[in-house]
C-alpha cells in the first residue's frame, strides 16, 4: 500500500529525475517502500502512523539528493552539495536573464531597433550566462573541496518537504540556508567589485552605448565594505550555529545597507547614462530615459519590500534570546 | 585536542571510511547477486551478513552496475506483486571472479601488514 506521504515523496523524486527511465526507477522504489511498510506493520501488528512513515522516508534521504544519485557521477561538485548548487545556478541564471530581458524590453519600448534591443539578449548565453555559471561553479567547487564537515552535518527535514508550517520558524536558520547566502553574497561581491572595470557585467553587449551614472561611484566602495562585513557575519553564524541573534543582526544589516543605498540611488538624477563614446541619437537617449524610469519603479518597489523585511527583522531581534539558554 | 581539530579529524575519518567502504560495497553487491535477488531481499541478505546498505545507495548502485553491463534485470511477478529481479550478467560473472581474487590478495597483504605492528 502507499500513503499520501509516500506518494508525494515518490512524485518529488520522479520530478527530480532527468533520466527517461524515471517511471521504472520510481516503480522500484515504490515496491521497496511497500515491502518495508508491510514488514514494519507486521512486526508492530498495526498500521504505521504518519510520523513512523516520515521516519522511514527520511532514511531514504532528500528526494532531490536521491534522484541525483541516479545521475552520472560528478567530480567537480559532489552529490551532497549538488542539489543546492543546481538550485543556486538556476536562480542566478534566471535572475540574470530577467535583467537582460528587462533591458531589451525597455529598449524596444523606447523605440530602439529590434537588432539593437534584442542583440544583447541573443548574446546572453555566450556572455553573462557563462560568467555566472563559472562563478557559481567555482565557489561551490571550493566549498565542496574544503568544507566537507559543513556538508556532512547539514541534513534535511522531511517535515519541511511534506508540511506547510502554520507559523514562520523562529529558531536559528539551518546551515544550508546560510551556506546559500554566503555563496550568493560572495558572487554578488565579486560581481560588484568588477563592475567599474567591466560595465559589460551589468549591461552585457549594451555596454557599447550604456554606462552607469556618477551616483554609482558614490555608493560603490561603501557598499562593497558593508557587504564584506555582512559576509563576515554570515561566516560567524555558520561556524556558531547556536548564535541565533547573529543571523538576525546579519539580515538587519543587509536590509539597512540595501535601504540606504536604494534611497541614495532614488534621489539621484539618473541611474544610467549614454556611454562616453556613444552616439547621442534620439533612440539611444529615449532608451536611457526608459531604463532610468524603469529603474526608479523597481527601486521604489524594492524599498517597500526591504522596509517590510526590516520591520520583521526588528521584531525577531526583540524576540530572539541572546543565547540558546537565555 | 581542540574541538575544531577533533571535528576535522572526524570529517577526515568519515571520508576515508566511505572511500574504503565504497569499493567493498560494489564487490559485496556483485558477490551477493551470484544468486538472483530483487532490491529488498538483496538489502536484507546483505544486512544479515552485517553489511547494512541504505536504499538511497543501493538502488542507484544497481542501476549503475546494470548500465555498465555487469548486471541484468527483469520485472517479474512474485507473491502477486511485480518486482525487479537482478542477477549477474556473463560479463559480471567474469569481473566478479577477478575482483574476488584481487580482494583476497589485498586482504592477505593488509592483514600481514597490520599484524607486523
Amino acid at each position: 500500500m502507499t500513503t499520501p506521504l509516500i506518494d508525494r515523496y515518490l512524485q518529488t523524486v520522479r520530478r527530480s529525475l532527468s533520466t527517461p527511465r524515471r517511471d521504472d526507477i520510481v516503480r522500484e522504489l515504490a515496491e521497496d517502500l511497500h515491502e518495508r511498510v508491510a514488514d514494519r506493520e507486521a512486526a508492530l501488528g498495526r498500521p504505521l502512523t504518519d510520523d513512523e512513515t516520515k521516519a522511514l522516508l527520511e532514511q531514504l534521504g532528500h528526494p532531490l539528493a536521491l534522484a541525483t544519485r541516479y545521475g552520472p557521477q560528478r567530480h567537480v561538485i559532489g552529490p551532497a552539495l549538488f542539489p543546492i548548487y543546481w538550485t543556486t545556478l538556476k536562480i542566478s541564471l534566471g535572475g540574470s536573464a530577467l535583467v537582460n530581458l528587462a533591458i531589451a524590453i525597455a529598449l524596444l519600448v523606447s523605440g530602439a531597433s529590434p537588432a539593437r534591443a534584442l542583440g544583447p539578449l541573443a548574446a546572453f548565453p555566450f556572455t553573462i550566462a557563462i560568467i555566472v555559471f563559472g562563478w557559481v561553479t567555482l565557489i561551490f567547487a571550493l566549498i565542496d573541496l574544503n568544507l566537507p564537515r559543513l556538508v556532512s552535518t547539514a541534513g534535511f527535514e522531511l517535515r519541511g518537504l511534506m508540511d506547510r508550517p502554520s507559523t514562520a520558524p523562529t529558531g536559528p536558520p539551518r546551515r544550508w540556508t546560510i551556506l546559500a547566502e554566503i555563496v550568493g553574497s560572495t558572487i554578488f561581491l565579486g560581481w560588484w567589485l568588477a563592475i567599474p572595470q567591466a560595465p559589460f557585467l551589468v549591461f552585457g553587449p549594451a555596454a557599447a552605448f550604456l554606462a552607469l551614472a556618477p551616483v554609482w561611484q558614490q555608493v560603490h566602495l561603501p557598499m562593497a565594505a558593508l557587504w564584506l562585513a555582512s559576509l563576515a557575519l554570515l561566516w560567524a553564524v555558520l561556524l556558531r550555529p547556536d548564535w541565533a541573534r547573529g543571523s538576525v543582526i546579519s539580515r538587519l544589516g543587509s536590509d539597512v545597507l540595501g535601504l540606504s543605498i536604494a534611497f541614495i540611488l532614488l534621489r539621484a538624477d539618473a541611474l544610467v547614462q549614454l556611454a562616453p563614446h556613444a552616439e547621442a541619437t534620439t533612440g539611444a537617449l529615449d532608451a536611457v530615459d526608459a531604463i532610468n524610469r524603469l529603474g526608479r519603479v523597481v527601486l521604489a518597489i524594492w524599498i517597500l519590500a526591504a522596509s517590510w523585511s526590516l520591520l520583521q527583522g526588528l521584531y525577531r531581534l526583540i524576540r530572539t534570546p541572546s543565547s540558546p539558554n537565555a | 585536542m581542540k574541538p575544531s581539530e577533533s571535528a576535522a579529524e572526524d570529517a577526515l575519518l568519515e571520508n576515508l571510511r566511505l572511500e574504503l567502504r565504497r569499493g567493498g560495497l560494489v564487490l559485496a553487491v556483485l558477490g551477493q547477486l551470484r544468486r538472483e535477488h530483487y532490491g529488498y531481499t538483496l538489502r536484507k541478505a546483505l544486512a544479515e551478513r552485517d553489511l547494512a546498505v541504505d536504499e538511497g545507495t543501493l538502488y542507484p548502485l544497481l542501476r549503475r552496475l546494470e548500465s555498465q553491463g555487469l548486471l541484468s534485470s527483469e520485472w517479474r511477478e512474485e507473491d502477486k506483486r511485480q518486482k525487479r529481479f537482478y542477477t549477474l550478467s556473463p560479463a559480471g560473472r567474469r569481473v566478479v571472479r577477478q575482483l574476488v581474487a584481487e580482494w583476497r590478495g589485498l586482504n592477505v597483504a593488509i592483514t600481514r601488514i597490520l599484524e607486523d605492528e
